[in-house]
């Protein structure tokens, strides 16, 4: 497993004060084919892991600097500690009881952010999807916006996919339709 | 157990925040006032407030990280 996350990655810096080994344990959750491949065409300038001290956010895409920050110091009962129920739980990175898993997570929802960053075609499939009335949002939080829908969706779809399909197949769908077009060179 | 946030709350706001933005009128008081609202409307779940990120100009998310981080700083 370590060995694959030597390889060259798709982003220019990365800042974690995390140990190498914990911080390795975060970043394996992009090491997916899908997510690498859309990377390579769309890279992120920088990955901050790291405790924060931020009462108001916790973990955040910088739309202009293409940059994430996530929040380290993540607290059973603050951050994570949710039950898994799609349609009912809050949000996905809450719904785990571990710490790392809501990490990779919360990794996880500003990556999908950033791949709707600037590619048309992701936010005309986002928005279409967002607007279907046949969707189901899988968490609560997704049915906040459309981007919300398309990042809540992107990680319930890294995470349980079944549970994406059963659930909500238009948000299913959406993310097998962004993920294809992520990975296209852009025009 | 998490505490529950105000989901209506919530969605109002994302609706708001992205009229103002659609608007052109969002600037950095009027950010900070939205995340203001949704810090209380999340109830103490700062994960549910990263639907305003979008509309932040870099210079106010840093900001507001330096200030938090002041605020956290015990007093000499």
């Amino acid at each position: 497993m370590p060995q694959k996350l030597e390889r060259p990655l798709p982003y220019g810096s990365l800042r974690s004060d995390l140990s190498q080994e914990r911080t390795r344990e975060i970043l394996r959750v992009l090491d997916r084919p899908e997510i690498l491949d859309a990377l390579k065409r769309n890279k992120i300038m920088s990955i901050v892991l790291e405790r924060l001290p931020e009462k108001s956010q916790s973990a955040y895409y910088d739309f202009a600097q293409k940059s994430i920050t996530v929040n380290t110091a993540r607290k059973l009962g603050i951050h994570f500690g949710e039950e898994w129920r799609p349609g009912r739980t809050g949000n996905m990175s809450a719904a785990t009881k571990d710490k790392a898993e809501s990490t990779r997570r919360a990794l996880l929802q500003e990556i999908a952010h950033h791949f709707e960053n600037g590619n048309t075609e992701v936010v005309r499939l986002r928005d279409a999807a967002f607007r279907d009335p046949r969707k189901r949002p899988i968490t609560r939080y997704a049915a906040a916006d459309a981007g919300e829908y398309w990042a809540e969706s992107f990680v319930a779809y890294m995470v349980d996919p079944d549970a994406l399909a059963t659930y909500d197949p238009v948000g299913s769908m959406m993310v097998k339709k962004v993920l294809s077009a992520a990975r296209r060179p852009t025009p | 157990m998490m505490p529950e946030p105000n989901w209506d709350e919530i969605y109002s706001l994302a609706r708001r925040a992205e009229e103002i933005a659609a608007d052109g009128k969002m600037d950095r008081e009027t950010w900070r006032g939205l995340l203001h609202e949704a810090a209380i409307a999340s109830n103490g779940r700062p994960d549910l407030t990263s639907f305003l990120a979008r509309y932040a100009k870099s210079e106010w998310t840093r900001e507001l990280r330096e200030e938090e981080r002041g605020r956290k700083t015990p007093a000499a």
